[in-house]
């Protein structure tokens, strides 16, 4: 079920809203909450609910272990069993059938074809996201940083929130645990108006300006037609801005939800194509993803602390597993990849990058990341070069059909993305008149979604 | 008044809306009554029975599905269904006695016609035998034996439409036609709406989207559907890309595809008329060209070296009186007619449809009742 569809507007949200309230107790409304997830993750398919089901069990297990066994090898073994489980699901159904391909390509260059048939594997929607939860939770568990709870329910109704469930933001334990313990002191009407807010910009950003945007730019990418060079750049803009507003609109619209039900989820997306380095980039592009990435991966690797090789070793490890994270396919390795270079000559430039005007440098660093995205959005290696080459040499092809237009939809994308502040920074208490305008956006968004083609968001995928 | 009461407000008035909408017919809502008519359709029927729909403003199917308001013809179109869901209205067949069942597709059904200008009423009048519509439902022999049996008819006609290259369906394939069915109920309409997911207000948000869409504002992403041309007179016509792309474009060699064709049509009819024969029915083929193979030869635009007529209806009528069977081939009388019009205006098919107008109608009245007379039919 998607936040952009009718039958989450109209059924889904009021059920699960009016029966919350209703329900007075902590344990019924994180019991609630818990089925509702499920209702709502069932709806693409309910034979995975069993997995996130197992995962979230093993995870409750094991954070009953901690609080029994605080030191030793029983603490250890809660420690690596659910991750090495977490893992191991993420592993089969996301990275087996990659591995395959490649096994077989490898097979074949050393002249001794294996021809392994591939498993054709669905990958269970928001996986990469729950797994991630359950993680964190057990890590920061071991670590102490939290109490592992001995209410089942609370930890399910964290890892099955149906806000932040199939496509985050990845929400840690102690980030929410504070209003799951005071769930049923919540007041409903306290955050109303900032949750509708927050929801109401998050619709917008999707459904009238990435989806707009993706009207556009997908025939164009899926035809073979060679671009000119600035229609390479065209296209490319055009993603960079679909994808900023599909996902941080869908993150806007998860805060919403969590507001409705007294839960703050933590802001995902800080303006980030104001970003005046790639440093700076991925202290605002997905928040959520590369604090866990830094907390979890970077630091244990042993951070900044061992000298300037093993600071990069360690950034390009990050950022490499970050991008396989995504997806399993070399482009996003090579994204990832892509990426950790750009961090380590940011760092290795230091201070220097100081006397470079703002301005140039947040120029800079958005036409490096608009490059870095043509692989993570192309389908395959030879298309994501066959772009840059269009991008970056002199090329010619057929005008686009839609040049004009968008060119118009980049300006309105590129000024909203670049001149305004972002959803977090915006006063969620709007006066009346904006409250009707804002009202008027949303029913401008309901006119296309009664269009009935209502798009899923692109970081379902991953 | 917060963000949050009137976002709640407006959520609520659209869901009232959207459930009150739903238990409503379409009528007012599309381009011609054959959508409408087509929304609650019972187990074996062709359309939703006991309808009468009225559309003061219709307009063709190719200038909707294209999304070319400029295009368009409005005319006055009245629709009706009969009991079984057919398009047959009784003040039309009035008393005569039914001798003839129409079968066909979307032609005999009289799309973009109104119910006076069909071929079963204009057949009727024409014949004095009552011509009965049973377009666009196919069935088989069975259904067309016992439609015979429920109008006491112990001898007749089953004219079967075949449309420009279409393909019969296997021999074999049967069916009985419906009885009598009970009218539609606002309750029915309701839950009928979540089946095929088309209802009031998601017609009016994307006829909304595609005011936008028309090529002036934003892309019209559906122009490619139809094929805009001019006739030799200067008059607009649009066509069906896809028929363009068969006839106009590249094709294979005409007997490689043409020949196997010609003979399974054949023997599907052939079984038909041996299934239908006990009954005292006989079989007549009525072969109807696509718009483009009737106009081609007369377009602006078509090089001398290609205005040619289509010969596959031609050699499938040889092919259909060779077998035994009666075959009324529209292609010449249609070309005759497209020619005439060059001078008078007068066309066979509406410029901003698929479809037959009244006057290709007329035309192939004519022809029908022609051979029926050379055949002593029905």
């Amino acid at each position: 079920m998607l936040f952009n569809s009718l039958p989450f507007l109209y059924a889904f949200l009021p059920i699960t809203y009016v029966v919350f309230w209703q329900l007075r107790s902590r344990q019924q409304r994180y019991v609630w909450l818990t089925l509702t997830g499920y209702v709502f993750y069932g709806f693409w398919n309910y034979k995975f609910c069993a997995i996130m089901a197992g995962s979230t069990l093993v995870s409750y297990l094991a954070g009953l272990g901690m609080l029994r066994w605080r030191e030793g090898p029983a603490r250890r073994a809660c420690l690596v069993v659910p991750i090495v489980i977490d893992l191991a699901l993420l592993g089969f159904f996301k990275y087996a059938d990659f591995g395959i391909d490649n096994l077989n390509a490898v097979s074949v260059w050393l002249g001794r074809p294996l021809a392994l048939d591939p498993l054709r594997i669905v990958l269970p929607i928001g996986i990469s996201f729950y797994t991630f939860h359950t993680i964190t939770y057990i890590v920061d568990s071991y670590r102490g940083v939290v109490t592992p709870t001995r209410n089942l329910f609370e930890f399910s109704c964290y890892v099955s929130l149906f806000a932040q469930l199939v496509a985050g933001p990845i929400v840690r334990f102690r980030q929410i645990e504070r209003d799951l313990d005071d769930i049923d002191h919540a007041d409903r009407r306290v955050d109303l108006d900032a949750a509708w807010s927050f929801f109401a910009i998050g619709l917008a950003k999707k459904v009238l300006v990435a989806d707009s945007l993706a009207r556009l730019i997908d025939p164009v990418i899926a035809s073979a037609e060679p671009l000119a060079t600035l229609d390479a750049w065209l296209v490319m803009l055009g993603y960079t801005y679909q994808l900023y507003f599909d996902f941080s609109g869908y993150s806007d619209m998860a805060v919403g939800l969590g507001l409705m039900f007294g839960l703050r989820l933590p802001q995902n997306f800080n303006s980030p194509y104001k970003a005046v380095d790639p440093a700076d980039f991925w202290r605002r592009w997905h928040i959520s993803l590369s604090t866990v990435l830094r907390d979890y991966l970077y630091i244990p690797l042993g951070g900044s602390r061992f000298g300037t090789l093993a600071t990069y070793r360690n950034l390009m490890i990050t950022m490499l597993l970050g991008g396989l994270w995504h997806g399993a396919a070399w482009t996003f390795v090579i994204w990832g990849a892509y990426h950790g270079a750009l961090l380590c000559l940011t760092r290795a430039a230091g201070q220097r990058l100081e006397a470079v005007p703002v301005l140039a440098r947040q120029v800079g660093t958005f036409l490096l990341v608009v490059i870095g995205w043509v692989f993570f959005r192309a389908p395959d290696l030879p298309t994501a070069l066959r772009f840059l080459r269009s991008m970056l040499t002199p090329a010619s092809g057929e005008p686009l059909a839609d040049g004009l237009a968008l060119l118009a939809a980049l300006v309105v994308a590129g000024v909203i993305a670049h001149t305004m502040p972002n959803t977090f920074e915006l006063r969620h208490r709007p006066r009346p008149a904006l409250a009707v305008a804002m009202t008027g956006m949303v029913a401008l968004c309901l006119l296309v979604m009664y269009t009935g083609n209502a798009t899923p968001f692109l970081y379902f995928q991953f | 008044v917060g963000l949050a009461y009137l976002v709640t407000l407006l959520l609520m008035a659209t869901l009232v809306a959207d459930g009150i909408t739903r238990a409503l017919p379409i009528d007012w809502l599309t381009f011609r009554p054959w959508e409408a008519a087509l929304q609650q359709v019972p187990p074996g029927a062709a359309f939703e029975p006991h309808r009468e729909i009225d559309c003061p403003r219709c307009y063709g199917d190719l200038a909707n599905m294209a999304n070319l308001p400029r295009y368009r013809v409005y005319r006055h179109e009245r629709f009706s269904t009969d009991a079984r869901g057919y398009r047959n209205r009784a003040d039309l067949i009035g008393d005569a006695p039914v001798r003839i069942l129409l079968v066909g597709d979307s032609f005999v059904a009289g799309a973009g016609l109104t119910d006076a200008d069909t071929l079963g009423a204009k057949l009727t009048a024409r014949l004095g035998v009552g011509a009965y519509n049973t377009a666009p439902m196919v069935f088989g022999p069975t259904g067309y034996k016992s439609l015979a049996r429920a109008f006491g008819a112990t001898s007749g006609v089953v004219v079967v439409q075949h449309l420009g290259w279409a393909v019969t369906p296997a021999i074999g394939t049967d069916g009985d036609a419906p009885g009598p069915l009970p009218a539609v109920g606002a309750a029915d309409r309701f839950r009928g709406s979540f089946r095929r997911d088309v209802f009031p207000l998601r017609i009016l948000a994307n006829q909304a989207v595609k005011s936008l869409q028309t090529g002036r504002l934003l892309r019209n992403p559906f122009a490619d559907f139809a094929t805009i041309d001019e006739l030799a007179n200067g008059q607009p016509m649009l066509f069906r890309s896809a028929d363009v792309a068969v006839w106009g474009g590249a094709r294979p060699p005409f007997d490689v595809w043409a020949g196997p064709r010609w003979r399974d049509n054949v023997a599907f009819y052939q079984w038909v008329q041996e299934q239908i024969a006990p009954a005292g029915l006989r079989l007549a083929v009525l072969l109807v060209p696509h718009k483009y193979t009737a106009y081609q030869p007369f377009l602006r635009a078509t090089p001398a070296a290609r205005r040619e007529v289509d010969p596959y209806l031609p050699g499938l009528a040889a092919a259909l009186r060779q077998a035994g069977l009666v075959a009324i081939d529209l292609s010449q009388p249609f070309y005759a007619a497209a020619e005439r019009g060059l001078a008078t205006g007068e066309l066979v098919y509406w410029p901003d449809d698929t479809h037959w107008s009244p006057h290709g109608v007329d035309v192939a009245v004519a022809a029908i009742a022609e051979t029926f007379a050379a055949h002593g039919l029905p």
